[in-house]
C-alpha cells in the first residue's frame, strides 16, 4: 500500500530554472525512506509541496490516496510533517502548543494525555512543558515539534533534517519510533545529509541532484558492496 | 564607524522596503498585490493632504493663519510622540535580529543610532505630508518668502527628530522599569497603559490652565496651542522662527534637538546591553513543574485560543489593540462614579451639548474607540514565519479565518456591546433605543473584525522581522485604521445632521443595516482570498 506517491513533480520559482523536475517517488507502508542531496538539490521544496506548504502546478502527489492539491484536509489528517527549524508559537507554553495541534487533529482528552506523557517522558521534557517555547534550546524545540507530529498518530510522517539540533539520547529516540512505526505499517520519509544514518535506518533512499532524482530504489539493491557514501559520490558527481 | 552604520541603516532598510522587494520578487501575483498595497498607501497619503491642508486653509480663511506654524508645531509633535511611543519598544529593543546585529563590528551607539534613524526615516513621509500640505494653506493667507520655507522645512526635520528621541526615552525608561518586576510583560503594559491615559488627560490639565469660559471651537484650537507651546518648546521655538523670523529661536530648535538626540543615544548605549539583556532573560525563578494537561476544544476555538496567548505575549500588540478597549471601560466606570453629565461636560469642555444630543451617535462613540484597532487586521501577518504550521495542518483555510475573527469577536463584541448599554442608560435612551444601540454595536464589531481581516488577507506579509512592522506600519493596517477612523467621524456628523430630516433612530437602524451587509462581504472575500494564501 503506497502512503505516498510523488508524480512527475516539477517547480520553480518564477525563473527559467526548475528547483524540482519531473520528480517520482513513491513510499510505502513499512518503509523507512531516505530523501539525500546536496544544499539546494530541492529536498525541502519537495517535502514543502508535499505538506501542502509550497504551491505546484506541475505533477501530482498522493498521501494515503489523497490528492494534496485536490483533497488537502484529507491528506494532511495521514500526515505529520517536522520541519528542518520548527518556528513554533513562541508565546505558547509547551503544553499549550501540544494541546493546539491535538485540538486541530480532535484528539480526545483521554488519547492527547495519554499521548503527550508518554512521548515527554520518552524525551524526558515532561518538566519543561509548562515554560514558554521561546525559553526552550533548539532541541527542544525540536521535540516538542516531534511530539505535536506523533501526537495524532500519523500513518505518514514527513521530517526535513531531524536529527539536526538532537542530543544522541533523543536522535535515538527518533529512531526507534521510526522503527515502531514501520512494524505497525505506517512509513517515514526524511531529508538528511548525515548519510551513516541514512544507511543504517532506512529501506529506501531516493538521491536528488539539481532537482533531479538521479537514482532511488531499495537500500540494499542500490549499494550492493558500496557504502552509501560512496553511492552519492559517484551519482552525485558522474551522473 | 559612521560608514559602517550607514551600511547597516541601508540594509535594514532595504531588508523591509516594499520597492526593494517589488524589484526582485518575480512572482506577478504577489507584485500586483504589491502595487495594490502602494495605491492604498497613496490614498491615505492623500486623506492627509486633504486634512492637513484643508486645516491649515480653515485657520486662514477664519483669520487665524498666524495660528498655522504653532499647530503645526504641535502636530507634528503629537503625531511624531505617539507614533514613537507605541513602536519604540518593539524597534529599539529585544528584536529578532539583535544577537546578530550586536556581534557585528559596531559601537553600541551606533546600532542605537541606526535602530532609532530606522524608525526616523519610516516617520518622515507622514511628517513631511503634514508640513508640506499645512505650508500651502499658510502660504494662500500668509507671505512666505525663503526664510520661512527654509525654517519650515528644517523645522519639520527637528521637530520630528524631538518628539521621537523624547517618545523613546519613554519608551526606553517603561521599558527599563519593566525589566525590574518579575512578570515583565504585564508590568511594561500596565505603565504603557498608565501613561497613554495621562496623555489623554493632559489636554484636559492644559485647556483648564488656558481656558475658563465657552469660546468658538476654532478659538480653542488656537488657545490650545498656545497652552502647548507654553510648555512644549521645540513647537514655539518653531513657531517663533517662523512668525517671527527669530534667528535665535530657529537655531535653538536645531541644537537641543540634535543635542537631545546626541545625549540619548549615548546615555541609552551605556544601559543598552543591559536592558536588552533582562528583556531576553528567562526567569529562572519560575517554579518549574510538570504543566497541567489542558481540556479539549473545537480547531475554530483552538486558534482563537492562540491567538489570546499571542496577543497577551507582547506589549507593543497588546497596547495597540487594546488601547481603545481600556478606553471604554475606563468611560463606563466614569459614568458609574461621576454620572453622564459631568463627562459630558468635561469632554465637551462647557460647549453647549447635552446628552440628548449625544444619544444618537452612542454607537458611533462607542465604535470609534474600540474598533480603533483589530487583530484581525495583523493577525494573519504574524503568523509569520510559522506560518508552516497551520498551512499543514488538515484544516480549511476558512477555519483559520474563522478562528481569528472570532478572537477579535470575544475581544471587542461584549465590550462595544456593553458599552453602548452604559453610555444608553446613563443618556436615558429609551429602551428600544438601547437594544437597537446594542445591536449596531455589535454589527459594527463584527464589521471591525472581518474588514480588518479582509485587508490583512489582501495583503499578508510573512516575512517580517520585528512585529511592529506588521502591528504598526503594515499595508494592512493602515487600510483598516485611517480610512476607519475618517469614516466614523464622517458618519457621526453625518447623523447629527441627518437627523434634522430623518428620525435619528431610523439612521441608526440603516447603519447597522449597511454595516451588516458590509460584514457579509467582507467575511466572503476574507475567506475566498485567504484560501489562495
Amino acid at each position: 500500500m503506497e502512503l505516498l506517491e510523488i508524480k512527475n513533480f516539477s517547480k520553480s520559482y518564477g525563473g527559467d530554472k526548475k528547483a524540482c523536475d519531473d520528480v517520482n517517488i513513491t513510499v510505502s507502508a513499512g518503509d523507512i525512506f531516505g530523501f539525500i542531496g546536496h544544499n539546494g538539490a530541492g529536498k525541502s521544496t519537495t517535502i514543502k509541496a508535499t505538506v501542502g506548504v509550497l504551491d505546484f502546478e506541475d505533477g501530482e502527489i498522493y498521501i494515503d490516496g489523497h490528492s494534496i492539491k485536490k483533497e488537502p484536509i484529507e491528506a494532511k489528517k495521514d500526515m505529520a510533517y517536522i520541519p528542518d527549524n520548527p518556528d513554533l508559537y513562541e508565546h505558547l507554553t509547551g503544553m499549550q502548543y501540544l494541546n493546539f495541534i491535538a485540538d486541530i487533529f480532535d484528539i480526545d482528552d483521554v488519547k492527547r494525555n495519554g499521548r503527550i506523557d508518554k512521548y515527554a517522558k520518552m524525551f524526558e521534557i515532561e518538566n519543561a512543558l509548562g515554560d514558554l517555547i521561546s525559553s526552550y534550546s533548539h532541541g527542544m524545540r525540536q521535540k516538542v515539534a516531534i511530539i505535536s507530529a506523533l501526537i495524532h498518530e500519523p500513518k505518514l510522517l514527513i521530517l526535513d533534517e531531524p536529527f539536526v539540533g538532537l542530543d544522541p539520547k533523543a536522535a535515538l529516540t527518533v529512531k526507534n519510533i521510526m522503527h515502531d512505526m514501520c512494524n505497525e505499517g505506517k512509513a517515514v520519509f526524511f531529508s538528511t545529509h548525515v548519510l551513516d544514518v541514512a544507511e543504517k535506518l532506512c529501506n529506501r533512499v531516493a538521491i536528488i541532484k539539481q532537482g533531479r532524482i538521479v537514482i532511488t530504489g531499495d537500500m540494499e539493491e542500490l549499494l550492493g558492496d558500496k557504502s552509501l557514501e560512496d553511492l552519492f559520490m559517484e551519482v552525485t558527481e558522474h551522473v | 564607524m559612521f560608514k559602517k552604520s550607514a551600511v547597516l541603516l541601508k540594509t535594514m532598510i532595504r531588508a523591509n522596503s516594499t520597492f526593494n522587494i517589488l524589484k526582485h520578487e518575480k512572482d506577478k501575483k504577489k507584485k500586483r498585490k504589491m502595487i495594490g498595497g502602494i495605491i492604498g498607501i497613496t490614498c491615505i497619503y492623500l486623506m492627509i493632504i486633504i486634512y492637513a491642508g484643508g486645516y491649515s486653509a480653515l485657520c486662514g480663511y477664519s483669520g487665524m493663519a498666524y495660528a498655522v506654524p504653532a499647530s503645526v508645531g504641535v502636530i507634528l509633535f503629537a503625531m511624531n510622540f505617539f507614533f514613537t511611543f507605541f513602536k519604540a519598544d518593539g524597534y529599539l529593543f529585544a528584536f529578532k535580529d539583535y544577537d546578530m546585529t550586536m556581534s557585528l563590528p559596531l559601537s553600541v551607539k551606533s546600532i542605537v543610532g541606526t535602530r532609532f534613524l530606522r524608525m526616523y526615516i519610516l516617520n518622515l513621509p507622514y511628517s513631511l505630508l503634514v508640513s508640506a500640505s499645512m505650508i500651502a494653506g499658510y502660504a494662500i493667507y500668509m507671505t512666505i518668502d525663503a526664510w520661512r520655507i527654509i525654517v519650515w522645512i528644517i523645522g519639520t526635520f527637528m521637530l520630528q527628530l524631538f518628539a521621537m528621541v523624547f517618545a523613546s526615552i519613554l519608551s526606553a525608561l517603561i521599558s527599563a522599569a519593566g525589566t525590574k518586576f518579575r512578570f515583565k510583560q504585564a508590568a511594561k503594559t500596565i505603565l504603557t497603559f498608565a501613561f497613554c491615559i495621562f496623555c489623554f488627560s493632559l489636554r484636559y490639565i492644559i485647556d483648564a490652565t488656558v481656558a475658563k469660559d465657552s469660546v468658538a471651537v476654532i478659538d480653542k484650537i488656537d488657545m490650545f496651542n498656545s497652552g502647548v507651546n507654553r510648555y512644549l518648546f521645540p513647537a514655539q521655538w518653531f513657531d517663533g522662527a517662523v512668525s517671527d523670523y527669530s534667528v535665535l529661536q530657529f537655531i535653538l530648535l536645531v541644537v537641543v534637538s540634535i543635542a537631545f538626540y546626541e545625549l540619548f543615544a549615548y546615555v541609552l548605549s551605556k544601559f543598552y546591553r543591559q536592558i536588552n539583556s533582562r528583556l531576553m532573560a528567562v526567569s529562572t525563578s519560575k517554579k518549574k513543574g510538570k504543566a497541567k494537561h489542558i481540556g479539549r476544544k473545537s480547531a475554530v476555538n483552538a486558534i482563537a485560543y492562540k491567538e489570546f496567548r499571542r496577543l497577551l505575549s507582547s506589549n507593543n500588540y497588546l497596547v495597540n489593540m487594546c488601547l481603545g478597549h481600556v478606553l471604554v471601560i475606563l468611560m463606563v466606570a466614569a459614568l458609574i462614579i461621576f454620572g453622564v453629565d459631568k463627562i459630558i461636560n468635561v469632554a465637551v469642555e462647557g460647549a453647549p451639548v447635552t446628552k440628548e444630543m449625544i444619544i444618537p451617535i452612542i454607537p458611533v462613540i462607542i465604535h470609534f474607540f474600540v474598533g480603533m484597532a483589530t487583530t484581525t487586521a495583523c493577525s494573519y501577518s504574524m503568523e509569520g514565519k510559522s506560518y508552516w504550521i497551520l498551512q499543514s495542518l488538515p484544516i480549511e483555510k476558512s477555519t483559520i479565518v474563522k478562528g481569528k475573527i472570532l478572537f477579535q469577536l470575544y475581544l471587542s463584541l461584549p465590550l462595544e456591546v456593553l458599552g453602548n448599554i452604559a453610555l444608553s442608560i446613563a443618556c436615558h435612551a429609551k429602551i428600544y433605543e438601547i437594544i437597537l444601540f446594542a445591536v449596531c454595536g455589535a454589527v459594527l464589531s463584527i464589521y471591525s473584525a472581518t474588514c480588518g481581516m479582509n485587508c490583512n488577507v489582501s495583503h499578508p506579509n510573512f516575512e517580517w522581522t520585528n512585529e511592529i512592522e506588521i502591528i504598526k506600519q503594515s499595508t494592512a493596517i493602515t487600510l483598516y485604521v485611517l480610512p476607519n477612523m475618517f469614516i466614523m467621524m464622517i458618519l457621526g456628523v453625518l447623523i447629527i445632521f441627518g437627523g434634522r430630516i430623518v428620525n435619528p433612530d431610523i439612521e441608526i437602524l440603516a447603519v447597522t443595516i449597511i454595516y451588516m451587509a458590509l460584514a457579509a462581504l467582507f467575511y466572503k472575500r476574507s475567506i475566498k482570498k485567504a484560501a489562495k494564501i
